[in-house]
């Protein structure tokens, strides 16, 4: 898909002027973090796990082209294929060829972020393929012609009333659906009739499995299994990133990733899918591919960024994200939001197109306390930033600023001159009241609260007057 | 195709500073598919069984237990009645699910359900206490598409199939090579995608009901 990323701070106001929006995302607030929380106390080994996880995921990645190779050795021992995209383009350009050599037409599709990253059903369609979507959330926003807003629950930012106006539009009924239990048993209905005519299915992976050359799918809904049993040809899209070593591994992650995602112990339906139907096997594809997607993951390999590459999209950075919860995913302008998609956006689109999302934070450093692999997420974001001021792609307003801060902050006695200038400048311009109600250049803090005046020296000068202890 | 398959594994290669092929590399990969270590696993108390079936209810399935294989008839009768379902029951072709006691009334087809199905019987090759999973294998006698398209998804598990771990798993289905389908099912399907509420029975199950049996269904 097309990115707005470089509009991000257009998007931004433009979400929160949003009611529904706003309504929408003050809803989902509360209940992934609550749900998280209890999940986690009720396992005490829960550290112990983020701590495994984290050492699996560095050892795969720094024997990565091992694993893969060998990953790729079991898909083909098993009677599967591995296809090899560098680009997203590659990727697209591999699938539609796959779907067409199966002879289909009919696209079922399981909710895939690589998917979307790579702008996958706009190809199909181009293709003179139908795609359809079949998790729920995924199926409303192709319905509505809209990108993800979350990477677990999709359409998060839609209401039941905008669910239903799109059913009664696209399903073609007068009456509109009153309850979530109606939108859900209409969408089984619709959605059946797909997975039983598909002729491919399209899936992501949430692991890859190089002992067994496995593909791991977690959902809630059952979307992802019908997907990959019922089609003639299954066709898995995944980043290079997500093999593990053995089986083992796999149940290390998962003991995280529900609880981290949606706060459940573990998802209603966990499946690892092995090459295609065995011999005397009365149902599953024929066909089983594998496309492995690098798009900038290699080049991340290979620089600071790498801990990025351990991320298993769980959402819980979005989900405790401050920023995330007042602007919502679509402000972010592509595929990955929140506090990931900060990191991941600039780092496969390039800073000149996302520069704005590194510092759309405020690094308060929740996002890193509940990552479940422990990424350094403000850290990373610290990193584009130094990079975005080094290659010259910030504001020049904040590049004006900056330089300033920096030919004070090298001279101590200027600095100590003008800051306590400053703060005596300040204390008499607020003495009457104790704040200031507006301050000239600081509009953005003055709009929505009062500045408290400084206590009319500096911290060195008081600290000189108190005598060395 | 295989262009960006050299591509790839030279950029990782370099990414990783060191030339390919990496013999060093593959013989630490090696150690480790050997070694194959575990990670932490949660404590469970002394009851597994108990604390499979509080996994199970906390995941929105129900259970009943019988003694013998021939006794899950009557479970399933309860279970249908209850439910004020007269499905037609869909039954996988295990040996043991045809040699029950079938009444007239309640005889299963032993067929592969081509769509819409009322309710499905099949046999889970394990349970896992942990999670309150069922381990579903796909093979001859059991297809996948069983495990997911009937409204209601009555499993036979035997007691004796019961592992603490999702590792014990592993080691057992390590031992036959894995089928082409390992499904964990936990629960019934559901979503909470409209408005964040949860809702059972999107695409799979709307119900699970396990049938814990006290005797092996398998030899």
């Amino acid at each position: 898909m097309r990115s707005t990323a470089r509009s991000f701070r257009h998007n931004v106001h433009v979400a929160l002027q949003d009611e529904r929006l706003q309504r929408a995302l003050h809803k989902a607030r509360g209940g992934f973090i609550d749900k998280r929380r209890a999940a986690i106390d009720a396992l005490p080994e829960f550290e112990a796990l983020r701590r495994s996880a984290r050492d699996i995921k560095d050892h795969t990645l720094a024997h990565l082209d091992s694993y893969l190779e060998h990953f790729e050795r079991q898909v083909q021992a098993s009677g599967g294929q591995v296809h090899w995209a560098a680009t997203a383009e590659e990727a697209r350009r591999i699938i539609v060829e796959l779907c067409r050599s199966g002879g289909g037409r009919r696209v079922t599709k399981g909710k895939s972020m690589v998917g979307e990253e790579i702008g996958l059903n706009e190809a199909l369609e181009a293709a003179g393929l139908e795609p359809v979507e079949t998790d729920l959330g995924e199926y409303i926003i192709q319905l509505a012609h809209e990108p993800p807003s979350h990477i677990i629950a999709p359409a998060i930012h839609k209401t039941r009333a905008d669910i239903s106006e799109l059913f009664r539009t696209h399903h073609h009924h007068q009456d509109a659906l009153g309850s979530a239990r109606e939108i859900v048993d209409e969408a089984r209905r619709v959605l059946r009739e797909s997975f039983l005519s598909a002729d491919v299915g399209i899936t992501g992976a949430n692991f890859l499995v190089a002992e067994t050359g496995s593909v791991v799918l977690v959902t809630n809904e059952g979307n992802g299994d019908l997907t990959a049993t019922l089609p003639r040809t299954h066709i898995v899209v995944a980043g290079i990133e997500k093999v593990v070593p053995t089986l083992e591994d796999t149940s290390v992650l998962l003991r995280l990733l529900a609880r981290s995602a949606t706060g459940q112990p573990f998802t209603a339906y966990t499946s690892w899918f092995t090459g295609p139907r065995r011999a005397d096997d009365t149902d599953g594809p024929e066909a089983f591919h594998v496309v492995l997607l690098d798009n900038g993951r290699s080049a991340m390999l290979g620089s600071e960024y790498r801990e990025m590459l351990r991320c298993i999209r769980c959402g819980a950075c979005l989900n405790h994200c401050p920023v995330y919860g007042a602007v919502g995913g679509h402000a972010y302008g592509w595929v990955y939001p929140g506090p990931m998609g900060a990191v991941l956006t600039p780092l496969m689109l390039g800073l000149s197109e996302a520069g704005d999302l590194p510092n759309a934070s405020t690094l308060c450093g929740r996002c890193e306390a509940v990552c479940p692999l422990s990424i350094p997420l403000p850290r990373l974001l610290r990193q584009l930033r130094t990079r975005q001021h080094r290659e010259k792609l910030d504001h020049r307003g904040s590049r004006i600023l900056l330089s300033l801060w920096g030919v004070l902050a090298r001279r101590p006695r200027l600095y100590q001159a003008v800051m306590g200038t400053g703060v005596r400048l300040l204390a008499w311009m607020g003495a009457r009241h104790g704040y200031l109600r507006r301050l000239p250049g600081a509009g953005g803090w003055t709009a929505s609260r009062n500045l408290p005046v400084p206590a009319g020296r500096t911290f060195q000068s008081a600290w000189r007057r108190r005598g060395r202890p | 195709m295989s262009g960006d398959r050299e591509k790839i594994l030279g950029a990782l290669g370099s990414a990783l500073g060191r030339n390919r092929p990496a013999a060093a590399a593959a013989s630490e990969m090696n150690a480790r598919l050997e070694a194959r270590p575990s990670g932490p696993r949660p404590a469970l108390g002394p009851d597994l069984m108990h604390h499979f079936t509080d996994q199970l209810t906390a995941a929105a399935a129900t259970w009943t237990e019988v003694r013998r294989a021939r006794d899950t008839v009557a479970a399933i009768a309860d279970y249908l009645r209850e439910r004020d379902g007269s499905a037609a029951l869909v039954a996988s072709d295990e040996p043991i699910l045809r040699s029950l006691p079938w009444p007239a009334e309640l005889t299963p087809r032993f067929e592969m359900p081509a769509g819409d199905t009322g309710c499905g019987v099949v046999v889970a090759d394990l349970g896992i206490a942990e999670t309150g999973s069922v381990v579903l294998c796909a093979s001859p006698a059991q297809p996948t598409r069983l495990n997911l398209l009937p409204d209601a998804l009555i499993c036979l598990l035997g007691t004796d199939t019961l592992v603490p771990h999702l590792e014990d798993a592993w080691e057992r289905l390590r031992a036959h090579g894995l089928p082409r389908t390992v499904n964990l099912i936990t629960g019934p399907s559901r979503t909470a995608d409209v408005e964040q509420t949860l809702q059972l029975g999107a695409h799979g199950a709307r119900h699970l009901h396990v049938v814990l049996v006290n005797e092996p269904l398998r030899p």
